[in-house]
């Protein structure tokens, strides 16, 4: 059931970073893409306003040769055939314009005939002049002359294409001519060539798709870009749609201007979509990539994580397990210790984990008092595994043996058996007749009692025999002593002598004596507790190093 | 706690430094694996800087001892401290190992 949870939390804690993380991005991407947009309005605005210039420009330099060459063919008008050289001169002044004509009205000049009209056309091999109005060519049919003679003149005429093998794209810039009275005589067509148009539209694109078209006012193609550069079919397309279509999704933007005098043509540009957002969808790319790497490591992390999570609880669960078993068997190694004492006799042990390698018993026998004290080197629960056998072996021992020598013979022998660890247990065992205080005891190793001798506070004389388990097959000696009534011997471990205080200072065994010393009048009980405070009070709340052990044994009259 | 080893011909030296407490005992055991394969050399235990042992750290010695006496080699305590001397007097194990 955790584990499930668990799992939706995880893909839960993905995916809502994954959307935060795309929620940012996103807004970054229409950020830049907004920036990008703008920047583009902007530059568009500068190349088209240079575009319009430019054509505006050539354009008005035809108007400026007219006005220019207005008084030359005025004065021309007087001789017709000098008009032939007028207006070659008004074409030779610009290099757009290739052909003029002027188409006189009717009978103007009576020897002509009705219609006349000369005309002069630039080519290779220099000007071609020739009259070329006729039955088949009235000019006064024409709209730009009927235009500039109903006086709306100047006009610009709508862009065509003229020539048979090679056409050319053409404009004729029509303009009234006036005689010196000011009557309006002919209209003078300039033809302008408009092949330099392309170089205008093309030179400034810096994208390698986008291109440029010149419009008439009422959207009709003037000039385009060239056929290798981009097929017919885009520009139909954006014809279409400025004809009122929907724009190709793959057109980014269509801006356009228009010429601010006659012709008023328009000029746009058209923008490709993957060309303009190219450096924005790289770095959207980029984004997303490093996204999905950060979210992977993100879920590598949280599965690590919860890896981890999982072993602690488990390693927590286990200890948690191993904690209350040694609890249990901190009761069971309590359990094992005496709790009615004869009178005059009181011990205490206090272990330094849950369980731990000391011991102490006494009980009676036969009137007879047998006790012992231990320390089973180490601590913790090996420690305690050897002092339960230890202890269970002096109480089998004890019931049938009556010396402490073979009592710690014997013990020696079982603990030498199966000690691949080469642990080994400091005993002191005694056996005091309370009726006429005699006492019989071994020391194998342990720290030397203390004899509470009438007035006197000493150490109990004792040798110091090997420690159990150390060599097997080694004879133990015994020490006999006897003590008055009133006489007590106090037993003790080195978890007293070298109780710790927070200065890391020892209790040490002065400090005990002097204790001893203090407390010899008081009863077994109030002793021992005296002591066990005087230890406290010395450590302060410094944690326990040793296993504490104390048992002191009194001699008073058995009732 | 520090354990240093140097092996020759003839004796293998265990040089003990700090306080072999029952924290250092397993590590400092594992350290002194080779002592326990003295093939008759001369087993020192140089104790100089050696502050401080507890019962663990008897532990350790006996065992060296045992596998030592077996091999047929000496152990040698050199120049323990009043504090370890007084615990081996004790214990009684002062007369069980050699020291200089």
């Amino acid at each position: 059931m955790a584990k499930i949870s668990s799992r939706i939390a995880r893909i839960g804690i993905v995916v809502i970073a994954a959307l935060m993380v795309e929620t940012v991005a996103l807004i970054q991407y229409f950020s830049v893409r907004r920036v990008i947009e703008d920047d583009n309005f902007v530059r568009s605005r500068i190349v088209l306003g240079a575009m319009r210039d430019e054509v505006s420009h050539k354009l008005e330099l035809v108007e400026l040769t007219m006005q220019e060459n207005q008084r030359n063919i005025r004065q021309a008008l007087g001789r017709p055939d000098s008009l032939f050289r007028a207006v070659e001169h008004l074409i030779d002044d610009n290099p757009i314009i290739v052909g003029g004509c002027l188409a006189f009205i009717p009978d103007y000049y009576p020897s002509r005939g009705r219609l006349f009209e000369p005309y002069v056309a630039k080519n290779e091999k220099g000007f071609h002049a020739e009259q070329i109005a006729s039955p088949h060519h009235d000019y006064t049919l024409n709209p730009a002359y009927i235009q500039v003679m109903e006086g709306h003149g100047p006009v610009w005429s709508d862009p065509y294409l003229y020539g048979d093998s090679s056409p050319r794209s053409l404009t004729t810039y029509s303009f009234p001519v006036t005689d010196p009275a000011g009557k309006t005589v002919a209209v003078c067509g300039l033809d302008v060539d408009l092949s330099w148009l392309g170089d205008v539209l093309n030179a400034r694109q810096h994208f390698r798709s986008s291109f440029a078209l010149l419009l008439t006012e009422d959207g009709k193609l003037v000039a385009g870009p060239p056929a290798g550069r981009t097929p017919e079919r885009e520009v139909l397309r954006v014809l279409d749609y400025l004809s009122g279509g929907r724009l190709d999704k793959r057109f980014a933007a269509v801006p356009s201007i228009r010429l601010e005098k006659a012709p008023h043509w328009q000029l746009v540009q058209v923008y490709y979509r993957n060309e303009l957002y190219a450096p924005l969808r790289k770095m959207h790319l980029l984004h997303l990539s490093l996204i999905l790497i950060g979210l992977l490591m993100l879920l590598l992390m949280i599965n690590r994580y919860a890896r981890n999570e999982q072993k602690l609880y488990e390693a927590g669960i286990e200890q948690a397990r191993i904690g209350s078993e040694l609890a249990v068997a901190g009761r069971i190694q309590a359990s094992m210790l005496p709790k009615i004492f004869p009178d005059g006799v009181y011990g205490v042990l206090a272990p330094a984990r849950e369980v731990g390698g000391d011991l102490y018993d006494c009980f009676l026998r036969d009137g007879k008092l047998f006790f012992c004290i231990g320390d089973v080197s180490g601590k913790g629960v090996p420690s305690a595994m050897i002092m339960s056998k230890v202890h269970s072996l002096f109480r089998v021992l004890s019931e049938r043996e009556d010396s402490p020598a073979l009592i710690a013979g014997h013990l020696n022998q079982l603990a030498c058996r199966n000690n691949e660890t080469n642990a080994f247990v400091t005993f002191f065992l005694g056996i005091l007749d309370p009726q006429d205080g005699a006492l019989v005891y071994c020391n194998a190793g342990h720290d030397r009692p203390v004899w509470l001798n009438g007035d006197t506070v000493s150490l109990l004389p004792a040798e110091s025999n090997l420690p159990l388990g150390v060599f097997p097959d080694i004879s133990y000696v015994e020490q006999s002593c006897l003590l008055k009534e009133g006489d007590g011997l106090f037993l003790y471990t080195d978890g007293l002598t070298e109780a710790r205080n927070p200065e890391y200072k020892l209790f040490m065994r002065e400090r005990m004596l002097a204790e001893l010393s203090r407390c010899r009048e008081l009863p077994a009980r109030a002793l021992v507790e005296a002591m066990l405070a005087a230890v406290g009070q010395f450590v302060a709340g410094a944690p326990q190093s040793d296993d504490l052990t104390m048992l002191y044994i009194s001699r008073k009259s058995i009732v | 706690m520090k354990t240093t080893i140097q092996e020759t011909d003839d004796k293998i030296v265990a040089i003990l430094s700090g306080e072999l407490d029952t924290a250092a005992a397993q590590e400092t055991e594992e350290a002194l694996q080779p002592l326990l394969d003295s093939r008759g050399r001369e087993v020192i235990i140089d104790c100089t800087e050696l502050e401080y042992i507890a019962s663990s750290g008897l532990r350790i010695l006996l065992g060296i001892l045992k596998e030592a006496k077996a091999a047929g080699s000496r152990v040698v305590l050199k120049n323990v401290n009043d504090m370890i001397r007084d615990v081996m007097v004790i214990t009684g194990l002062i007369r069980i190992f050699e020291f200089e």
